[in-house]
């Protein structure tokens, strides 16, 4: 039997990738907070695949994240599918909207698998607010028309769905801390698992020239402690012996 | 001289609407010369005069078919020949040769009416046909025979009547039955629909909206109508079948008969010339092509969800926060104005109507206490209809993010406070 240094080193195809490594063969779109490019696979959002984003509560955070993305895509449409209030586009610095508002459950999900098929617009932006909304079978379902899709695809749904397994490639949790940073964990990626929660500096822009140093400080008296740390990354207290 | 015999192939032999999809092909075929005619079975086609126009034969076929292909027909063609009746000889030998001599004599209908004798005589090809001397041909089977024989191999000038395309395009179908459910008229109104799609391509134009109608049957209930109808209206001009279709039968799969049908009507009712734009030469950097246009993929959404469910926004000047925007269905009528931004910050997502919060010292809650970061922001408009007068904070709250929450005095001793709009 050969010793392991005499094993010549495996070229590996593109599409594989370590597992203690980002899978970097398919580019990423970069989202434009560095701190969490630095951890998506391909440095920034999936392109071919849906990017599932899941949150406390719709309607809170989404354009803070994605701004810095979508308004660099303004030569086409965004379509809007159940979002969560009526869009405000003076407020918005991003391209033209379109507003779909599907009727039930089962035409957001019949809108969305048609929308990520037609691959046309700047980017395809979902809402499913309720767990119910999308089994796994029906998001495997729109992940398989994703894949051929050029389009970046954003599913937001509700944080009780990461108990559930999903099709996506990308799941990325978020949390708001404190009124200017939100709090982005990744739950599911192409490469390890990641630990902790990333703080990203989030201030909406319609804001940027309002605000003063002492508007910044300001906390909520009751407000979470800053450094937060995921259950995983907290190290296992000993477990007491019985005998 | 080049002439094409064209003929169009049935999607089912059983179907009775050959004659509707021979027009089409006879209005297809008016895109490359003006010399259509129909002869028989067939439509033929003298192309002498457009060749060097469309690129030679082979690329005016080429063409022909590729816009067959797109008003949903199928056509099978005749090579080239030298006159119409040969053409038409050709196409039903279905031979890829020009010569006519080698051809059955059923092939020409002049001397296929006197098959039986002929073969008698011990004629089986064209050829042997044009060895017997002309004199006792004449007098034994009349002059047709002989000038079917010469138009056909050229020596004798043919008359045809060249057919034109009416300016309106309507047009109409005897339904072979009754039809009681209306997504089953879709199989017969795609006829017509080809027959558009023909009409538009030799018009060199797309159809913006047209009208199926349809007549219900003598032998209805009193109190119903004798026709019904329904009115379609595309995003962009097109003439491309399969679009058309699919929209049509999005609308049919929706629609209900009173009675049976008997006749199917289609109206071009906006006929908008069409402009081919060329393809770019440089790569997408963006990667692919989309698979469809987003304008079919909105058409079908609002069919099938309803034209208000699809929108668009459309800016106004105004300070007040419910009158920046207006929603309204696509597709969009007209031009944007283009309009300035307003002062102030500007939420993110705006409530539909505000929502009044309770309060506590003076302070207002929402899923908890929020602290007040900026503000107040005044604003004070609309004194020519409903005006108000409201001062806007920008709030925090843990759970629901950032707020933009307003204040206003609803009479002498009330005053509230409403969530307006969320930065998120």
């Amino acid at each position: 039997m050969p010793s392991p240094a005499l094993i010549p080193p495996v070229v590996l195809p593109p599409e594989v990738y370590r597992a203690d490594g980002l899978d970097s063969s398919r580019p990423g779109l970069p989202s434009g907070h560095g701190l969490l490019d630095a951890q998506l696979p391909g440095g920034g959002w999936a392109l071919g695949g849906l990017n599932e984003i899941l949150l406390e509560q719709p309607g809170a955070l989404e354009w803070r994240l994605l701004t810095p993305l979508l308004s660099g895509r303004r030569d086409k449409p965004l379509l809007l599918i159940q979002p969560p209030h009526r869009p405000h586009l003076p407020g918005l610095s991003v391209g033209p909207l379109l507003w779909i508002k599907p009727t039930s459950p089962q035409q957001a999900l019949w809108a969305t698998e048609q929308a990520i098929r037609s691959g046309d617009g700047g980017a395809v932006l979902a809402w499913l607010p309720e767990l119910r909304d999308a089994r796994p079978e029906q998001i495997r379902r729109l992940q398989t028309h994703a894949l051929a899709s050029h389009v970046p695809i954003f599913l937001f749904r509700p944080k009780a769905a990461a108990a559930q397994s999903s099709a996506a490639p990308l799941r990325v949790q978020l949390r708001s801390c404190g009124p200017w940073q939100i709090e982005a964990h990744i739950l599911k990626r192409r490469g390890p698992m990641h630990e902790g929660w990333l703080a990203l500096d989030a201030t909406p822009p319609q804001l940027e020239a309002l605000l003063t140093p002492r508007m910044r400080a300001a906390r909520l008296p009751s407000s979470r402690p800053v450094h937060h740390h995921h259950a995983l990354a907290r190290p296992a207290a000993p477990v007491p012996v019985e005998h | 001289m080049h002439w094409l015999a064209l003929q169009p192939r049935s999607p089912s032999s059983t179907d009775g609407n050959a004659s509707g999809l021979l027009q089409a092909t006879a209005w297809l075929g008016l895109q490359f010369s003006p010399r259509v005619a129909q002869l028989e079975e067939a439509v033929v086609l003298e192309a002498e005069a457009s060749l060097r126009l469309f690129g030679g034969p082979d690329r005016l076929i080429e063409r022909l078919l590729s816009s067959a292909a797109q008003a949903g027909l199928s056509l099978a063609h005749s090579p080239w020949a030298s006159s119409g009746f040969a053409a038409l000889a050709l196409l039903r030998a279905e031979k890829l040769t020009v010569d006519l001599d080698a051809l059955p004599l059923t092939a020409l209908s002049a001397v296929a009416a006197h098959r039986p004798m002929l073969e008698r005589l011990g004629c089986r090809r064209l050829a042997d046909v044009r060895r017997l001397p002309r004199a006792s041909l004449a007098r034994r089977f009349g002059p047709t025979l002989l000038r079917g024989l010469d138009q056909a191999y050229g020596d004798r000038p043919e008359a045809h009547e060249w057919l034109t395309l009416p300016e309106q395009f309507e047009t109409r179908l005897e339904l072979p039955f009754r039809v009681e459910q209306a997504p089953d008229l879709h199989h017969h109104a795609q006829v017509l629909l080809r027959q558009l799609c023909a009409w538009l391509a030799a018009r060199h134009a797309g159809v913006q909206g047209f009208t199926l109608s349809w007549q219900y049957d003598a032998m209805r209930p009193r109190d119903t109508a004798s026709s019904g109808a329904l009115l379609l209206h595309t995003a962009e001009a097109t003439r491309d079948f399969s679009h058309l279709s699919r929209l049509l039968g999005e609308h049919l799969a929706r629609a209900t008969l009173e009675a049976p049908a008997g006749e199917l009507m289609l109206k071009a009712e906006s006929v908008i010339a069409l402009h081919e734009t060329s393809e770019s030469l440089l790569i997408d950097p963006a990667g692919g092509k989309p698979k469809e246009a987003l304008s079919l993929l909105l058409e079908r959404l609002s069919v099938r969800m309803g034209p208000e469910q699809v929108r668009y926004s459309q800016l106004t000047e105004d300070h007040r926060l419910d009158c920046m925007q207006s929603w309204k269905a696509w597709p969009q009528q007209g031009k944007t104005p283009s309009t300035r931004p307003p002062p102030g910050p500007q939420p993110t997502w705006l409530l539909d109507t505000p929502l009044r919060l309770s309060a506590q010292n003076e302070q207002p809650l929402h899923h908890g206490p929020l602290l007040r970061i900026a503000g107040p922001h005044r604003v004070e408009s609309g004194w020519w209809s409903e005006g108000h007068q409201r001062d806007y904070y920008l709030y925090f709250g843990e759970v629901c993010g950032l707020l933009w929450i307003y204040h206003e005095r609803l009479s002498a001793n009330e005053q509230g406070w409403f969530l307006h709009g969320v930065f998120a």
